[in-house]
């Protein structure tokens, strides 16, 4: 009896381990648009998408949706219909029927000496935000080797742990770090970058005190650089602010002080940002500003590091586990010092 | 073995390991990038009554150091400052609903803030450097046994940490011996 009911154990264990190891992360493909005012170039419209998917499917076992068979993005190009650029607004009614985790959709435009600059955008379904960023090659001869850098960055990104890396962060480098940990524990995690050669801005360690809780820190989870970003869908029909002279003088300038707010923290928010981080640099020699946030138990982190001489986007990962603070900062510092793997 | 004995000895390895995993959760560590002179100007930070504050300050000024009168409260946390909640009312105020562009807004809003409120932490930093001649920041936190005592030194010329340390607090010490040990380790002797 014993033995039996240990076989039925043992067959749900397997059952159990093939049925999460056969699991693959499933990506519909949206049409990559050419954002330039060549035609000869529309042919990569639908090429570079359907390259992405059949990398993905081939190389890392993606279960893959191409653009074609997707209804709401099909277009009748014999009747002269070009092929729309999709709005982020629109993501949530073009993915309800799609049987897949992520969207992954683009634009592409043409560059001087043969090279072409690609804008990616990663939806996970069910979300409210995208992860965007930029990739630049040649055409031609090096489309291979782009095509591939982006499939490994895609790959990384579309998973729980959303691993972006647009370089590597050398020792010697100056650091800002924010982070929502104090005291003691954030000796210990400035411990970790000191002994791997990093100099540290004093950014929030002048104080006794942190500043930010795990709510506060969490406001830093979306982050944007000039190359890529991880941001929250916006659309001015969510903040449709109507007013004229009808509304009357005072009524209509509120409103349009909203409205300026609106431009200035959320459509223009880069612009905005960008001045800021100017007026950081003109004041101390920092390298990267790197965000660090801990979970509640301080047992999972996630990470977004800015290049501050170019304001790139460097990294992003999520949910960097260890058995301590130091661990977890451990293996953050080789997140930073080494590139994606499979990278070329 | 009895069933208490047997049941005694689980007691006694259970609290002995949680005895071994407190202890080792304590860890103390040290960082260096150079020793201070024990002359060298300094303003010492540190959040405590003022006969703790002057017993502190007192173990500096015994080793040479020049102290300046600098005071905790004069770097207050951004708690005190501003209250982001309220922030929230005013982003929300237009709709009832979660929306994401009002919540980007909302969170983009607050980190500015955070870089507005460390610039200008900074530039008052330099202002201590420049207007009152203090060459290091040294932030203290002294705790009961048990607990994490821990040093920061903040080079204001190079606007970098030049040391850190966590220090487990034992039976024996009190602010004194503690305050000592930190000064022993930044200045080296």
């Amino acid at each position: 009896m014993k033995s039996r009911f240990l076989h039925i154990l043992f067959i749900f264990i397997t059952l159990a381990l093939i049925s999460t190891s056969a699991h693959a992360e499933s990506a519909a493909f949206g049409f990559f648009i050419n954002e330039s005012s060549n035609e000869s170039f529309d042919y990569l419209e639908k090429i570079l998408p359907n390259s992405f998917a059949s990398t993905l499917k081939n190389k890392y076992n993606y279960d893959i949706i191409k653009p074609g068979r997707i209804p709401d993005l099909s277009v009748d190009v014999d009747a002269g219909l070009k092929i729309q650029i999709i709005k982020e607004e629109d993501l949530q009614r073009i993915t309800e029927d799609i049987d897949a985790d992520y969207f992954i959709f683009g634009s592409f435009k043409p560059l001087e000496e043969n090279k072409i600059k690609l804008t990616i955008s990663i939806f996970r379904k069910g979300t409210t935000s995208v992860f965007q960023f930029e990739e630049t090659g040649y055409l031609e001869t090096e489309i291979f080797k782009l095509v591939d850098r982006i499939a490994v960055q895609i790959k990384n990104i579309a998973n729980e742990s959303m691993i972006y890396k647009s370089g590597t962060v050398s020792s010697k480098s100056k650091l800002a770090i924010l982070t929502n940990i104090e005291g003691d524990d954030l000796n210990s995690l400035y411990y970790e970058f000191l002994a791997g050669g990093y100099k540290i801005s004093p950014v929030q360690g002048n104080e006794i005190y942190g500043l930010m809780d795990v709510e506060q820190i969490n406001k830093f989870y979306h982050f944007t650089g000039v190359n890529a970003s991880y941001h929250y869908i916006h659309s001015r029909k969510d903040v449709e602010l109507f007013h004229g002279t009808w509304s009357g003088v005072e009524y209509d300038k509120k409103i349009s002080d909203d409205k300026k707010i609106y431009e200035r923290y959320s459509f223009n928010y880069l612009d905005t940002k960008n001045e800021m981080l100017k007026k950081i640099k003109s004041f101390d020699a920092i390298d990267y500003i790197i965000i660090i946030g801990f979970d509640d138990n301080k047992s999972t982190a996630w990470i977004r590091c800015l290049n501050l001489k170019n304001n790139k986007l460097v990294i992003t990962e999520t949910g960097i586990a260890g058995s301590s603070i130091d661990d977890i900062t451990k293996k953050i510092i080789k997140s930073m010092t080494t590139d994606l793997p499979g990278n070329l | 073995m009895t069933p208490v004995s047997h049941l005694k000895k689980i007691v006694i390895f259970i609290l002995t390991s949680i005895f071994l995993i407190s202890c080792s959760s304590k860890k103390g560590l040290i960082y260096s990038s150079g020793k201070l002179s024990a002359n060298s100007k300094i303003a010492v930070i540190i959040d405590s009554q003022n006969n703790i504050k002057n017993a502190v300050l007192i173990s500096f000024m015994k080793q040479g150091f020049r102290v300046k009168a600098v005071n905790a409260a004069d770097l207050y946390t951004m708690k005190d400052v501003y209250d982001i909640s309220d922030l929230k009312k005013l982003s929300y105020n237009l709709s009832e609903q979660d929306v994401s562009t009002v919540q980007k807004s909302y969170d983009n809003i607050y980190k500015l803030h955070v870089y507005n409120f460390e610039l200008s932490k900074a530039e008052y930093l330099k202002q201590i450097r420049a207007e009152w001649d203090v060459e290091y920041l040294i932030l203290l936190d002294l705790k009961e046994w048990e607990k994490v005592s821990w040093a920061r030194v903040i080079n204001l010329r190079t606007f970098e940490i030049d040391f850190i340390e966590n220090y487990p607090t034992s039976y024996n010490d009190n602010v004194e011996t503690i305050t000592e040990h930190f000064i022993q380790n930044i200045t080296g002797k």
